[in-house]
């Protein structure tokens, strides 16, 4: 039981990881934003969206190492790869919302283009 | 005719690819004999010469210049079996042993 | 990433492997995806054996049970049950079929003659069922490499491979999303498609390149098959001899192995005073697919021979290992499952990707090219899906003694595989455009039939087979209702697709030209 749930927790982080990289790009960020706006995504963000990226996938061969071992952990962590790789390409392509929790609080407050104040809730 | 270079490509290029990569490797089991067990050294050789195999592979269905790749695979395969003939008589020392040399 | 010359040779590389050998690439790949479940298979195909997991088993009751069975055999094998297999299974000399016994009672199990996962599916995926001059294994060999050359001219010739990272649309026109969907599942699962061919050309090194062995051995196959995989022989003594305790010589090969499990015994030269016992070590606990054996004497117990890969040895077995999947951590196997299916719907995709994009031009040309590539992808791709459910459904309708033109049973069930799988070549050469939505369409039907055959024929439906511990027929039946649901959506969007005119085509961007074949 305790193995399922962190294999879990590693495809959580893998997707969460291939998330947070896509939404480095302009056209996923647009579109997970759903806002008519052409800004591209924030230097800033940007590259905090690397760091944290990187920093989850490696977060999740962690997991998967630990939890089963050298073989079967790398082993694991390649299929789960694919699998939050592929989860985030139709999360973008039919359901980009559910990825907005992952945007806030990062575009809207680096961003250059918008006017200072805009964003305080 | 169109059709005929991409048969006589593919043909080079599977036939000729597999040949040398069937002879090298067959040349780095004899001359690996000498620093690990033959057992090994069959093995060994054995899994590179997929890897081998697919280099030319993928050079020799690519590159322009089939003609000069053509001559470098018979060349190949002729040196790779001639290192066989030699390796196999024994009358040169493996590999390794070269290698410790240098 | 390639200057554009030699990235268009790449490109029209890509392009030629991948229609000539997308059909039989779809056939190996679907077969294999299916391999990962064979054992699961066969119990669906073979319900005397849908046992609950099995107590341990008494080898010396075991054999005893054998020697029953089979008196004067001068050879036998047993293997033990696993989780995937809940039988004592008996391989007998003089005969390739498999016997099945009850793991309690030792009384055989009869399930109907048939093939199964085991029999057919898992050896379609190796060798194509060609057993002439082993043509079967060398085209597959052929289509190994040809798989790395494919994936690796794909990643060559993708010219923003970052950019389109996790692009996938699918409301865009077909050359669009099906080419997003094709480069997606390319690259996001790369490291399996490059793995996954070259595993399966490492496990058949002896047979691909001779070369090597012959070379270090001198020709001498009987010690490469001792030093490489451990296969050990003596003479027989022309004596009676008796047998000792087996589960004596089992609690020895664990001691040795510190813990890991016999899972397979031989017992050869039965009855001869030179007889020995092979022991084989489990595969289910690591990733490697291991050759340990250890071999008795029959009469004393004592070990005359232990054989273990040496350390290059172990990394073949290793390598092996990932591409056989015998390891039971089911996470893994369904992951394994799942990305097989992805490669098969990258591969179809692919197809589909070239018709689409070729369409118009070959119409205004007059060529046959995409109307001959798109029957036989379809039957390739559709057909062999619907062929295989049908020899599901073939598995559960015929009768035990079946018999017809002079084939047995199991020869029918094959009967049905190649009839429905020509049947549907025929159907798409005749219907073009339109088969690959009807196929799908049929799939949906034949896989729900499938279902519910095996609810009729064995009272088994999901919930009272997961109830049982028969947890891999309720499996197998989930997977089949999920294929049937997935296949009618497609046919459905097939048909609007099919129906609605086509918008002016897009052309691929950045890939190949659509003058160039």
């Amino acid at each position: 039981m305790a193995e399922g749930a962190l294999s879990l927790a590693a495809f959580a982080a893998s997707y969460i990881g291939f998330a947070l990289l896509a939404l480095r790009q302009a056209p996923h960020h647009a579109r997970v934003a759903a806002s008519p706006r052409r800004a591209p995504p924030a230097a800033a963000m940007r590259q905090r969206n690397l760091w944290l990226g990187t920093a989850a996938l490696g977060a999740s061969l962690g997991v998967c190492l630990s939890s089963r071992g050298p073989s079967f952990g790398a082993i694991l962590w390649v299929l789960l790869l694919a699998a939050g790789g592929l989860g985030v390409t139709f999360t973008l392509a039919f359901r980009p919302r559910w990825l907005r929790p992952l945007q806030r609080g990062s575009a809207e407050r680096g961003s250059p283009h918008l006017p200072r104040g805009a964003t305080e809730r | 005719m169109r059709a005929l270079r991409v048969i006589l490509r593919v043909t080079l290029a599977v036939g000729g690819g597999y040949a040398a990569a069937a002879v090298w490797s067959a040349a780095l089991a004899l001359g690996l004999r000498g620093s690990v067990a033959r057992a090994e050294a069959a093995v060994l050789a054995g899994m590179l010469a997929f890897l081998f195999f697919l280099l030319l592979l993928l050079w020799l269905l690519t590159t322009p210049r089939l003609g000069r790749a053509g001559l470098l695979v018979v060349g190949l395969v002729l040196g790779g079996a001639g290192l066989s003939r030699v390796l196999s008589a024994g009358a040169w020392p493996s590999l390794a042993a070269l290698t410790r040399g240098a | 990433m390639l200057g554009e010359p030699l990235r268009r040779a790449w490109a029209r590389l890509h392009t030629w492997a991948g229609v000539v050998l997308g059909g039989v690439l779809f056939a190996v790949f679907w077969m294999g995806t299916l391999s990962v479940f064979d054992h699961e298979i066969d119990r669906w195909m073979m319900p005397p054996t849908r046992l609950a997991a099995a107590p341990p088993v008494s080898l010396d009751a075991a054999a005893r049970a054998v020697a029953a069975l089979a008196p004067g055999a001068a050879q036998w094998s047993l293997t033990l049950p696993s989780a995937r297999t809940p039988t004592v299974q008996v391989r007998l000399p003089g005969s390739d079929a498999l016997l099945h016994l009850d793991p309690s009672t030792f009384a055989e199990l009869r399930p109907a003659p048939t093939l199964g996962g085991t029999g057919f599916i898992f050896p379609f995926h190796f060798m194509l069922h060609i057993d002439w001059l082993d043509l079967g294994l060398w085209i597959v060999g052929l289509c190994g490499m040809a798989m790395l050359v494919l994936t690796l001219s794909g990643v060559l010739i993708h010219k923003r491979i970052l950019r389109d990272f996790f692009m996938f649309r699918p409301r865009k026109a077909a050359t669009r999303s099906l080419l997003d969907l094709h480069t997606a599942l390319g690259v996001l699962a790369l490291p399996f498609h490059l793995v996954m061919p070259l595993s399966g050309l490492v496990i058949f090194f002896a047979l691909f390149f001779p070369g090597t062995w012959q070379a270090a051995f001198d020709g001498d196959e009987a010690a490469f098959g001792r030093e490489v995989f451990g296969s050990y022989q003596r003479p027989t003594a022309g004596a009676p001899g008796t047998l000792s305790s087996l589960d004596a010589m089992a609690a020895e090969a664990q001691r040795r192995w510190q813990g890991g499990r016999p899972f397979q015994v031989r017992l050869q030269l039965a009855g001869d005073a030179a007889s020995y016992v092979e022991m084989r070590r489990a595969h289910t606990q690591d990733v490697s697919m291991n050759r340990d054996a250890i071999y008795f004497d029959a009469a004393t117990g004592a070990v005359l021979e232990r054989f273990e890969s040496k350390p290059i040895g172990a990394v073949q077995r290793f390598i092996a290992g990932i591409h056989f999947v015998q390891f039971e951590q089911w996470l893994l196997r369904w992951l394994y499952f799942c990305a097989g299916l992805a490669g098969c719907v990258m591969i179809a995709t692919g197809l589909w990707f070239w018709l689409e994009s070729r369409r118009a031009e070959h119409a205004r040309r007059g060529w046959v090219g995409v109307r001959l590539v798109e029957a036989l992808a379809t039957g390739s791709v559709s057909g062999i899906i619907a062929a295989t459910l049908a020899f599901f459904i073939a598995n559960r309708c015929l009768p035990e003694a079946a018999s017809a033109w002079g084939l047995g049973r199991q020869r029918l069930e094959l009967v049905a595989f190649y009839g429905v799988w020509l049947g549907m070549f025929c159907h798409a050469g005749w219907r073009g455009r339109a088969a690959w939505g009807e196929q799908c369409a049929a799939i949906a039907g034949l896989s729900c039939g499938a279902v519910a055959l095996n609810w009729i024929t064995t009272g088994d439906h999901p919930l009272r087979a997961l109830s049982r511990g028969a947890t891999s027929v309720a499996a197998m039946d989930g997977v089949l209702l999920l294929l049937g649901v997935v296949c009618w959506l497609a046919a459905r969007r097939w048909r609007v697709r099919v129906a609605a005119p086509e918008p002016a085509l897009e052309l691929a961007r950045g890939v190949v030209p659509s003058s160039e074949g």
